[in-house]
């Protein structure tokens, strides 16, 4: 089975989590804390992009710089949006990147579709809870007319 | 909408890699390898615990080599590798980012 990420645009045709993706990356060159962040989705979401979905309820175990353990778990299911899922990547002063997706099969292919995203600064942010509400109702849209979001021509090859 | 499927990501892939610590840490072994083991554990149902125990080395030096850290040395890769059933490695070389030598 080959894994495909894609980026869900909103009605505006905006895609939101990946604009959050591409304005992280802008503040790299003054924060070396938002450098570490973006180098840590990107190996999240390529992580997910080469092994699929079964990183759920596992996690990567890390220690910081004074060797303190703490833990990340990569994916979560949010469980008052069921189906809807959440990546997750921290790190240190530059916060919690929270994207909540959900998994679209398309015969043998699994696609992740990233909907929307936010960089939490505290461990409740009503932002977070915004975005899961809205993107609830973007995935109810979705499965009523998948091909309004997903481009289908071509996908045989990736199968 | 009309962008192939995927398109975006592999574009922001791109990007990524215009980054040279990006590029550095994302193609790195440390990080094939960091995944490979992470994925292999994960699919044995093992805790990096129980996968350290087996392989007689430390559950902090299984983090080490899942958070793709440099000071792993080749003697605990082998105890993991063996203990999680490696028989091959089919690696995929990049010809663009490949040192090459002219005479």
């Amino acid at each position: 089975m080959r894994t495909i990420i894609e980026f869900l645009p909103d009605e505006s045709g905006d895609e939101q989590a990946l604009s959050l993706i591409h304005d992280i990356r802008s503040k790299i060159d003054s924060d070396e804390d938002m450098k570490q962040l973006f180098i840590f989705i990107m190996r999240g979401l390529e992580f997910l992009e080469g092994h699929g979905l079964g990183a759920l309820n596992e996690y990567f175990i890390d220690e910081t710089e004074d060797g303190f353990p703490y833990t990340i778990r990569l994916v979560k299911e949010l469980r008052n949006h069921v189906p809807l899922l959440e990546f997750r990547v921290n790190w240190k002063n530059a916060g919690a990147f929270r994207c909540v997706f959900f998994e679209h099969r398309v015969g043998d292919l699994q696609v992740l579709l990233m909907i929307k995203a936010v960089l939490k600064q505290a461990t409740y942010s009503p932002e977070f809870e915004k975005i899961a509400l809205e993107s609830e109702s973007i995935y109810k849209d979705f499965v009523k007319n998948p091909e309004k979001y997903i481009n289908f021509q071509g996908v045989d090859q990736y199968e | 909408m009309s962008k192939k499927l995927g398109q975006s990501f592999k574009e922001l892939k791109m990007s990524a890699r215009e980054i040279p610590e990006a590029r550095e840490y994302l193609d790195s072994f440390s990080v094939v390898v960091g995944n490979l083991v992470f994925a292999r554990r994960r699919a044995l149902k093992l805790s990096q615990a129980e996968l350290a125990k087996l392989a007689g080395t430390t559950q902090a030096k299984i983090s080490n080599i899942e958070a793709a850290k440099q000071n792993v040395t080749i003697d605990t890769l082998n105890g993991v590798f063996s203990v999680l059933g490696l028989t091959q490695l089919i690696p995929v070389f990049n010809d663009e980012q490949a040192a090459t030598h002219s005479y």
